[in-house]
Parts: structure tokens; C-alpha cells; sequence
């Protein structure tokens, strides 16, 4: 639940507008149910305490009694007007005038229409953009059910200035929510001129997090036999111990395991209070922009933070990646909010983890929090992954 | 009401219509998920079921788990097709099967909804408001065909079929389709029972009850909305850490056990006595439907020496005459 009634926004997304028909109707989509009797009135009540799920796919069961029971309660009053009202907002809220296999941004969960659908996965911005459009929604439904004998009184508005109000939402604002979207999501990513690779993901996690590892930074190959997620502080020095330990395991077993390495935010750290937290969030900042701007340069920068490891601060870090990379184009990133996409990941896996332990590397099976020694991790994949060091 | 005005024969085909024709369409030209090679995220195992070269074998897929080898009759059926046909196995093939049984499975809902709103003698407002509803949406337009390999739709269309078995008092059916949704969406099952097994009013509830009812209906909606907005603005205003853990957060705790004590409570109280009632009527009015009993009946010595003969109730042949669609609530 990360936003105030994400499961009815998604809900609407999901199945169409008959959800806020039911709102709107709401006392007589009860006595309807009632009429039907006990079992009918059940099911509706424990769809209705279910509704509290974002993610619609989970009620599919219930949608077409939800369905039966507006139709039937809608069915001695409904005019051909309104079925058409209510036929536009479904053709709208269905989406078939939308590519779905639109890209991400890097960093970002991949194929946004798509998940824009699901409320668990409901990315932020489109949360905002289908509440908007639900409300619109709900005025246009508000305007073709109303009383109509408020209407003939003159309290409301005729059948000519609905239909014109109509239009103008049709016509005018929806599509303007289609652009903004669709299109500008399609120009923002051609901004970004990144390739669509998305071969692989991983689940990591309690939660089952979708890790790509063709939008993270990589320490191997994505199409490597294993591939762990290693969750670091920039501040902490059991990372870089860490790290140079990942970097031995790769010149050990060669492509055999690979490691997909998220920088986890100061913030995220149990021992944070201890160290600069502005400090350490600006490390793994530096490190995400670094790796935005050019991927082969990340290694380096971070072999170079394992190397000095407790002394290292954060100008160093800076004049460190001034001379890997542009000055201008590192402020530039550091300005946008993409290296925060890739921290938000890596704070999501962390807390799905539910560990004070850092460094973490995670698999699907299983983690290995904290700091082991070097030989305990290569005998640990020596026996459970059954690798074997290049040399043999 | 005339008849010129209630859904026919004629509204049925000009929906079977439009869902074919938008569904081939949809399968011709329409994107279809990039993740797995169409397969999609939670299609992986469905498709490589479907793919496998001895379907029975696969079971012992490691990783497979016991939610998804109760969702394997649609993979079951593409697998069939494409053994029966002796086509290669390939992905596009699978996707293409789960395409094409997801607009059969649309169809079919369509046929039931139709069903459904003959027996309710509605209008054909009604029946098109009904059919707008349930089929133009992202959940019946999109996804049977962008992601098609999963049990969704097929979910819809037992749900349909159970649904319209409930109002038709019609045993079979329902046992058909509780059966099938055990390969395919288990909690149809839970739906399948409040619905059968709590009669429809034959006579319309007292007053009071009514009102009873509709006050614990509005109590919990108005409880478990509250909350998710609570819960969810709670989210927004903490920052963007608790974003990332806010199903850790003491409100997300108590949401699950208040809602459900909510819901049990209010069901104590008043519709468990209520239901428990109707319910014990549904069960003469079904055991009396049970065809096995009656050719027990008939085949037991005992039967025919028996002063009380008994009476095989024949559900009308379909399909129903129009005179005959109006069954009473």
C-alpha cells in the first residue's frame, strides 16, 4: 500500500470504470445484492473486504458477479445514452490505443504500461496520472446517472450540456493524459538512447523483487552460469572488503558466477548514525552516476574505493570520478534522478531482507549477510553451486 | 415489457462478433510481452509446462510449486492441441495456443453472460451494459493477448459459468466447473459454495433484515476503505524510505487482522444465523436435484415398494424458449 486508495486506482485500471459505477450507485449495487439473496450478499461483502488488494488479478473470481449484479440493478433504468458514456470510458480506460512495450527508464522496473496496471508495481507517476484520469471519470459517470428529475426541475445540467461536457473531456483532457503517458515516455526514452535488454531477471528475496541485470551495474556478464545481487555501503569497509573478495571469486571461477551490485543508501543502514549519512548517500550517488554515464568505468571506481578503504572520503571519490569520466556530464546525472531509481531498487531488496547485516549477497535461494572470509565464500560456492576454479 | 426489448439470440451473435474479430486482430497485431519470450513472469512455468514433451513428467520440474500445479489445465489443453495436432512445440506456437484458448474462454463467457441475462429476462440495455463491462477493459481486451500465458481468463470464464449455475440451480454445471477451477483457479471453488449453497429468495427479506444486512455491508466497506487510505497516505507522508518497507509499518500490520476480525465478527453476528437458515433449505432443494440419488432410488428394490414415489425433476432442455426464462428470484 504506497498510496491513499492505490487498489481502487488499480482496481479502475484493471477492470474499468463498473468499479466507480458501483461507488457511485453504491446503495442500490446493495439492495441489488440483498434482493439476490444470502449467498449473493456474501460474496459481495467479502469482494468488497478483498477490494483492499492492489492487485486486481487476485479477484478475478468476483469480477464478473461484481458485474452481473451492477447490470442487473442498472438494467430498468439505463438509457442508450449513457450506455454509450459508459462504452467511451471503457475504451478509454482499456488501453488498446496504448503501446504497452514501452522501455524503462535505467534503473527503473521495465515495462511501465505494463506494470502501470498492477497496483503492487504501480509506478508513482502513473499512480498520479490514472487517479487524475479517475476522476475525470467520475464526474463524466456523475453527469450521465444523474437524477433525472433534478434535471427537469432545472437544477441540473440538460442532456445537450452533458454531451457537450462530454466531448470536451473526450476531446480535450484525456487525450492530453494520453500523451503525457504514452508519447513523452516514449521521448524521454529516446532521450536516454539506452538498448532494451531484457533477457534476464532475477527474484530476489522474500518479496520476490525483480532485479535486471541489463539496467544495473554488473561485475561479470549477464548471461554468466550464477548471478548474485551484492547489496554495499560506499561507508562501510566490510564492503569494500567485500568487493575485492567478488573481485578474486571472478579471476577464481572466471564467468561461471556473477554479481549484479546495487550501492544501498546511508539511510538504509542500521549503523548509519554512526558515520556521515550525507556522506555515505552521496558515495553511492557518485558511484550510480558514474556507472550511468559509462559502464566500464564502475570497476575501476570502485577497485579503487576497495583499495583505499577507511580512508576513503567523498572528495576523494569526486576527483576520483572527475578524472574517470566529464566533471560536467557527472553533475549532470547527479541533478537527474536516475542514479535515485537505482538506490530505490537497492533499498527495496535491502528492507525486503529485513537483515542489519551489510555487505549482503543475495540469490534466490538464499543470502550470505555480512562479512565471511574468503575462503569460506569460495567453498561455499565450490559446494553448493558445484563451480570449479579456472586453474582446475 | 415487450419482447422486442429483452436480449435475444441476435445481441449474442453481434458480441461473439466483436470478440472474435477483435481478438484476431489482437492476436495478428498487438504486442505481445517481451519477458521469457512471451511466456511473461508468472507464464514461465504454465509455457514450459505446455512445451514439455511429456506433460505428466514435468511435475517433477524442480522449483515447480504447489500454487502453480493447481493452475495446469490450460497449459494442459495447448499441450493436448499441439500433441494432437502433431505441430512442433515451439514458444510462439505455446503463445499462440494460450491466445487462441483465451479468446475461446471469452466466448464462451460471453455465451454465459448471455445465458444468464436471458434467465434474468433483462433488457438490452442491460445485457450490453453487462457485456461493456465485463469484456472492454485492459483485464478481457489486452492481457488475453499480450500476456497470454496464464489462467485469467480462463478464471473469468469458470467464475461465469459458476455464476449463471448458481441463479440456474443447476448441480452439474456447478460441479463442472468447481472441478475444472481446481486445475485452474482453486478460490473459484470458495465462491462457487457461498453462491450455490445460500439459496436465492424465493420471497423477499424482511424489512429489518434488509436493513441489517445493507448496515454490515456499509460497516465494513466503510473500516477496511478507510483503512487502505489511512495506510496508504500514511505511506506518502512518511517519505520515500517508508515506501520501500511500508508493508512493515504498524498499520499495514493491524490492516489484514482487523479486516478479517471485521469481517468475521460482523458475520457472527448476523449473517452466519441468517445464511446458516437459507442454507439448510438449499441443501433439501439440492440433494433433491442430485441425478445419482434418484437412479438409486429407482434401481432399490425398496423404492418401488416404498408408498413415496419419487420425482425426477427435469431441468428444461436448452435451448430455453424465451416464455420460459423468467425464473423466479
Amino acid at each position: 500500500m504506497t498510496a491513499p486508495l492505490i487498489f481502487l486506482v488499480a482496481h479502475v485500471t484493471y477492470i474499468g470504470p463498473v468499479v466507480l459505477l458501483v461507488i457511485l450507485r453504491y446503495r442500490r449495487f446493495v439492495k441489488t445484492a440483498i434482493e439476490l439473496g444470502p449467498g449473493v450478499s456474501l460474496a459481495a461483502l467479502i469482494m468488497a473486504a478483498l477490494a483492499i488488494v492492489p492487485e486486481t488479478r487476485t479477484l478475478l473470481s468476483f469480477v464478473p458477479l461484481l458485474v452481473v449484479i451492477t447490470a442487473r440493478n442498472i438494467d430498468s433504468t439505463i438509457t442508450r445514452n449513457q450506455l454509450l458514456s459508459v462504452m467511451a470510458c471503457c475504451l478509454w480506460w482499456s488501453k488498446i490505443w496504448l503501446p504497452i512495450n514501452l522501455d524503462a527508464l535505467p534503473g527503473d522496473r521495465p515495462l511501465p504500461m505494463f506494470f502501470m496496471h498492477s497496483g503492487p508495481w504501480m509506478p508513482v507517476q502513473m499512480y498520479y496520472w490514472q487517479a487524475l484520469a479517475m476522476i475525470v471519470t467520475i464526474v463524466v459517470l456523475l453527469l450521465t446517472f444523474r437524477n433525472k428529475r433534478q434535471v427537469q426541475a432545472g437544477e441540473m445540467l440538460s442532456n445537450s450540456q452533458v454531451w457537450s461536457a462530454l466531448m470536451i473531456v473526450l476531446l480535450g483532457i484525456l487525450p492530453v493524459t494520453a500523451y503525457c503517458l504514452g508519447i513523452s515516455h516514449r521521448v524521454e526514452i529516446e532521450r536516454h538512447n539506452r538498448e532494451p535488454r531484457l533477457e534476464r531477471v532475477l527474484f530476489v528475496g522474500p518479496d520476490a523483487v525483480p532485479v535486471y541485470p541489463a539496467t544495473c551495474p554488473l561485475l561479470g556478464a549477464m548471461d554468466d552460469s550464477f548471478l548474485f545481487v551484492f547489496l554495499y555501503d560506499h561507508a562501510d569497509p566490510s564492503s569494500a572488503k567485500m568487493w575485492s573478495y567478488l573481485r578474486q571469486t571472478r579471476e577464481r571461477y572466471g564467468n561461471q558466477i556473477g554479481f549484479v551490485c546495487l550501492p544501498v543508501s546511508s539511510r538504509a543502514h542500521p549503523n548509519a548514525r554512526r558515520i556521515d549519512k550525507q556522506e555515505s548517500r552521496q558515495f553511492a550517488r557518485l558511484a550510480a552516476a558514474v556507472w550511468c554515464i559509462d559502464r566500464t568505468k564502475y570497476q575501476q571506481f570502485n577497485d579503487r574505493w576497495a583499495d583505499a578503504g577507511r580512508d576513503w572520503r567523498y572528495h576523494d571519490a569526486w576527483s576520483f570520478a572527475k578524472q574517470l569520466t566529464e566533471p560536467e556530464a557527472i553533475r549532470q546525472v547527479l541533478d537527474s534522478r536516475r542514479p535515485d531509481s537505482l538506490l530505490a531498487l537497492a533499498d527495496r531488496i535491502y528492507f525486503s531482507m529485513n537483515s542489519p547485516f551489510l555487505p549482503m549477497l543475495i540469490a534466490r535461494g538464499g543470502a550470505i549477510e555480512g562479512l565471511p572470509s574468503r575462503d569460506f565464500l569460495f567453498q561455499l560456492f565450490e559446494t553448493r553451486l558445484k563451480v570449479k576454479s579456472i586453474g582446475s | 415489457m415487450s419482447h422486442s426489448h429483452l436480449a435475444s439470440t441476435r445481441d449474442l451473435c453481434l458480441l461473439v462478433t466483436c470478440i472474435s474479430v477483435w481478438g484476431i486482430c489482437a492476436i495478428m497485431f498487438r504486442d505481445v510481452i517481451p519477458v521469457n519470450n512471451g511466456f511473461g513472469y508468472d507464464g514461465l512455468i504454465y509455457g514450459k509446462h505446455a512445451q514439455a514433451d511429456d506433460f505428466f513428467a514435468f511435475f517433477d520440474y524442480p522449483g515447480l510449486s504447489s500454487q502453480r500445479t493447481n493452475r495446469v489445465l490450460p497449459g494442459f489443453i495447448v499441450y493436448g492441441a499441439l500433441t494432437f495436432t502433431d505441430l512442433e512445440k515451439t514458444t510462439a506456437r505455446v503463445v499462440l495456443g494460450f491466445q487462441i484458448l483465451n479468446l475461446v474462454s471469452l466466448l464462451v463467457t460471453a455465451f454465459f453472460l448471455w445465458r444468464l441475462c436471458c434467465l434474468w429476462r433483462m433488457r438490452r440495455m442491460g445485457f450490453w451494459f453487462a457485456a461493456v463491462a465485463i469484456f472492454v477493459n485492459f483485464m478481457n481486451l489486452n492481457m488475453p493477448y499480450y500476456d497470454p500465458v496464464l489462467t485469467d481468463t480462463a478464471s473469468i470464464m469458470l467464475s461465469m459459468i459458476v455464476i449463471y449455475a448458481a441463479f440456474r440451480r443447476s448441480l452439474l454445471l456447478a460441479l463442472t466447473a468447481i472441478v475444472l477451477a481446481q486445475f485452474t483457479w482453486p478460490p473459484l471453488s470458495f465462491l462457487a459454495v457461498v453462491l450455490f449453497f445460500c439459496k436465492p429468495q424465493t420471497n423477499p427479506l424482511r424489512a429489518t433484515t434488509a436493513v441489517r444486512l445493507r448496515k454490515i455491508v456499509n460497516i465494513c466497506l466503510i473500516t477496511v476503505w478507510t483503512m487502505g487510505l489511512v495506510a496508504g497516505a500514511y505511506s506518502v507522508i512518511s517519505g520515500p524510505d517508508l515506501l520501500a518497507v511500508s508493508d512493515t509499518t504498524p498499520i499495514q500490520k493491524a490492516l489484514w487482522p482487523v479486516t478479517i476480525g471485521t469481517l468475521v465478527a460482523f458475520s457472527v453476528c448476523a449473517i452466519v444465523p441468517l445464511s446458516s437458515y437459507w442454507m439448510s433449505l438449499s441443501w433439501i432443494n439440492v440433494m433433491r436435484r442430485v441425478d445419482i440419488i434418484a437412479i438409486i432410488s429407482w434401481s432399490s428394490p425398496a423404492a418401488d415398494r416404498s408408498p413415496i414415489r419419487w420425482r425426477r425433476i427435469r431441468v428444461p432442455p436448452f435451448p430455453l424458449p424465451l416464455a420460459h426464462n423468467s425464473m423466479p428470484l
